[in-house]
């Protein structure tokens, strides 16, 4: 154990050596209609509540990665990363104080690109041209939370679903690296769209509804994912003369 | 770009982006319940849970409703006892399964009155009356907690929860513990429940945990101002003889021959009212749903209520298990431990309930010798006050407690029920359950969520 851990601080090391750190914050939007449908049978089935629970829709991410030069010339980037993704809702009403909250852990390994620097030669800054485009395979943990946030008996057990999947997911999206502050970071918006073809979560539908009879039970799930964010890229000073990376290009 | 494009145009993205949330929210995702064009009338059999709710459901959606009921009370298996103690007792169901059901929020919603002291069970071994942690603590709960365990993963030939527990070699003195806990528990006895019955339950069971007990009001009092909606729509006394599904609408016939027309109708009566053929169809229902109504069973229950002068068991009596008699019995609520109003419940299921109603009077001196064996001496006999009891098999329009799996019988055989007919007819009830919650408050009322989605979308 401890061999490995000298073999990973190692290899942190010197990726810290050849790569760029990047963090990114961004909004999500999720739609998955079979998860929706358990939200909207919690509700129709329960008149009685003043206050909806609302499908999962919106959420936020955070991520931490590093961004590799693949082959500079033609402008491709690796670009590891490790990300959460968060969804929540909530509905408190006289019978019950419910809250759904769905977290989802990546691990994604982006390939940034430029479709003309794949074919021509196009000059460009550390981190590639400004205009790319992203492709991005994953693998996610899903990590749901169903909660009535009310216990009766001391030895109640009062969550509902803890059930913990794992699956896959294919993104693609695009980006602009817009602007360099200070000589050490650049910022960059971004938009994609994702998608997790056969997320199962056993528990989760039915711990919303409250009852299995609609047939969710382990259904399979769709994920589609549209995710803006804005990407922040530390840039090393890896010259002798520390002065760091050029400016993005501007033509390009 | 120069810096103060890209701060202008920062801006406007920014702007973009904060109002994107709710441009995406007005692209309103469709749902069944908002879209269906289904706007026909609606006819329900049966004013117990199922029925009540199912009209509610489909009231919220503007339909019309008219439900019949056959007897003079609505409520089906949910029934009140009052006067005999100075608070009111359930005749039916009594407790709420699991803390993840519509049931669960519905009385959590009418009340927030629950027992929250800390009970335990008790049972009756080796001639004496032990805790559950007396019992945990013994050989003998280690041997019938793991043959429990055991019923999830079950996946041979079916066979009776008797022969399981002599196939496994249980201890003979915890076969009423064991009859008590899988056979009373269900609605039936150990000879006559099939342990592949009970390895579906235990595999799709979602409703949660814990049983949740009220101190009040009763159910009944929450049903009457949680439906008061629906209430008006209930024609009491009209038993539903007859259903012509034939034509594009559905005609009912009430015993005295008067017709109803409907556009889909819910059939929400017991299994065992379908299997005595108290309703008839035109056309003969479909052979799965026959072969399902055929098949699956439903015993004789009783529920005995017993008042004591003397509280003579422990205060923090939940059930006492392992009785031959009577398979469970119960403190009845937190109210039944007054001085005044000492109050046990002896609940019993198939044979065991044949064997007490063949008995006659002699029933309530034959439990209360039981009681005795259990607590020493004459305490219950010398103690006893008076009783009541509802026999729920002679109760004309429901006929049993509710639904089991006898041997052999599919875990799928109730979904065929749960299958529309014809698009215009649709069953409810505990009984048409498909995933596991049969036999339950919960279930009915999750059927009843199943037949009106059945309907909103059969348009």
């Amino acid at each position: 154990m401890k061999k490995w851990c000298i073999i990973l601080f190692i290899a942190v090391i010197s990726v810290n050596a050849q790569a760029q750190w990047s963090a990114r914050l961004g909004y999500n939007y999720l739609f998955a209609p079979d998860w929706d449908e358990s939200f909207y049978n919690y509700n129709f089935a329960r008149p009685w509540n003043k206050k909806e629970l609302s499908p999962l829709i919106h959420g936020y991410e955070a991520r931490m990665g590093w961004i590799f030069r693949w082959k500079a010339i033609k402008s491709l980037y690796v670009h590891p990363q490790l990300g959460m993704h968060q969804f929540t809702s909530r509905s408190a009403n006289n019978g019950e104080d419910m809250f759904v909250r769905l977290r989802n852990y990546s691990l994604q390994c982006d390939v940034n690109f430029n479709p003309r620097a794949l074919f021509k030669n196009v000059s460009a800054g550390p981190l590639g041209t400004r205009f790319h485009m992203y492709i991005s395979p994953a693998l996610h943990l899903w990590d749901p939370h169903v909660n009535k946030g009310e216990v009766i008996y001391s030895d109640q057990y009062e969550k509902r679903s803890e059930d913990l999947s794992m699956s896959f997911s294919v993104g693609a999206g695009m980006g602009y690296r817009a602007l360099m502050i200070a000589k050490k970071f650049i910022v960059t918006p971004q938009v994609g769209v994702r998608y997790a073809p056969n997320v199962t979560l056993k528990e989760f539908p039915n711990a919303i509804q409250g009852g299995n009879e609609t047939n969710l039970f382990q259904k399979a799930q769709v994920v589609w994912l549209w995710e803006t964010g804005i990407e922040v890229v530390w840039i090393f000073p890896r010259t002798k003369s520390g002065k760091g990376y050029m400016r993005p290009c501007t033509d390009c | 770009m120069n810096r103060k494009d890209f701060l202008i145009k920062s801006l406007m993205a920014g702007g973009g982006l904060a109002l994107l949330p709710s441009l995406l929210a007005s692209c309103k995702r469709e749902n069944i319940f908002e879209n269906s064009s289904f706007k026909g009338s609606v006819g329900i059999v049966g004013a117990g849970i199922s029925g009540l709710y199912a009209a509610l459901l489909l009231k919220e959606r503007g339909i019309d409703v008219q439900i019949f009921e056959a007897s003079n009370d609505f409520g089906g298996r949910i029934k009140t006892l009052e006067g005999f103690a100075d608070f009111k007792i359930e005749l039916g169901a009594e407790y709420v399964h699991g803390n993840n059901s519509v049931w669960y929020d519905f009385v959590r919603n009418g009340s927030n009155n629950f027992v929250t002291s800390d009970l335990q069970d008790y049972y009756f071994l080796n001639g004496q009356i032990m805790t559950q942690t007396a019992f945990e603590s013994t050989s003998q709960y280690a041997e019938i907690i793991s043959l429990l365990d055991s019923i999830e993963s079950y996946a041979s030939s079916d066979i009776s929860a008797l022969g399981y527990a002599v196939l496994n070699g249980l201890s003979e003195e915890l076969i009423p513990i064991w009859n008590g806990w899988v056979g009373n528990e269900n609605g039936t006895d150990i000879s006559k429940i099939g342990i592949s019955g009970l390895s579906f339950v235990d595999q799709s069971w979602v409703a949660g945990e814990g049983d949740f007990l009220l101190k009040s009001p009763d159910f009944k009092t929450i049903m009457l101002e949680a439906f008061s909606s629906v209430l008006p729509y209930v024609q009491y006394n009209t038993p539903i003889s007859h259903i012509n599904y034939a034509d594009s609408k559905v005609k009912l016939y009430d015993a005295d021959g008067q017709e109803y027309l409907k556009d889909r109708v819910i059939v929400t009566s017991s299994i065992q009212v379908l299997k005595d053929q108290l309703v008839t169809f035109t056309p003969n229902l479909p052979p799965l749903q026959l072969q399902a109504i055929n098949s699956i069973a439903m015993d004789k229950g009783l529920k005995i209520i017993l008042k004591f002068s003397e509280g003579f068991w422990p205060n923090d009596l939940a059930s006492i298990y392992g009785g031959t008699v009577v398979p469970e019995y119960w403190a009845t609520g937190i109210g039944g431990r007054s001085a005044q109003n000492n109050i046990l419940t002896a609940f019993v299921n198939g044979s065991a309930a044949e064997n007490l109603i063949a008995l006659g009077d002699q029933m309530i001196p034959t439990i209360l010798t039981e009681l005795d064996g259990m607590f020493g001496g004459s305490i219950a006999s010398n103690n006893f006050i008076d009783h009541r009891f509802i026999n729920w098999s002679e109760q004309e329009y429901i006929r049993g407690t509710y639904s089991y799996f006898p041997v052999d019988l599919s875990s799928d055989i109730r979904g065929q029920l749960a299958e529309p007919v014809n698009n215009k007819l649709f069953f409810a009830g505990e009984a048409s359950h498909s995933s596991g919650h049969h036999g339950t408050v919960h279930g009915a009322m999750e059927a009843a969520f199943r037949s009106v989605k059945q309907i909103l979308e059969s348009a």
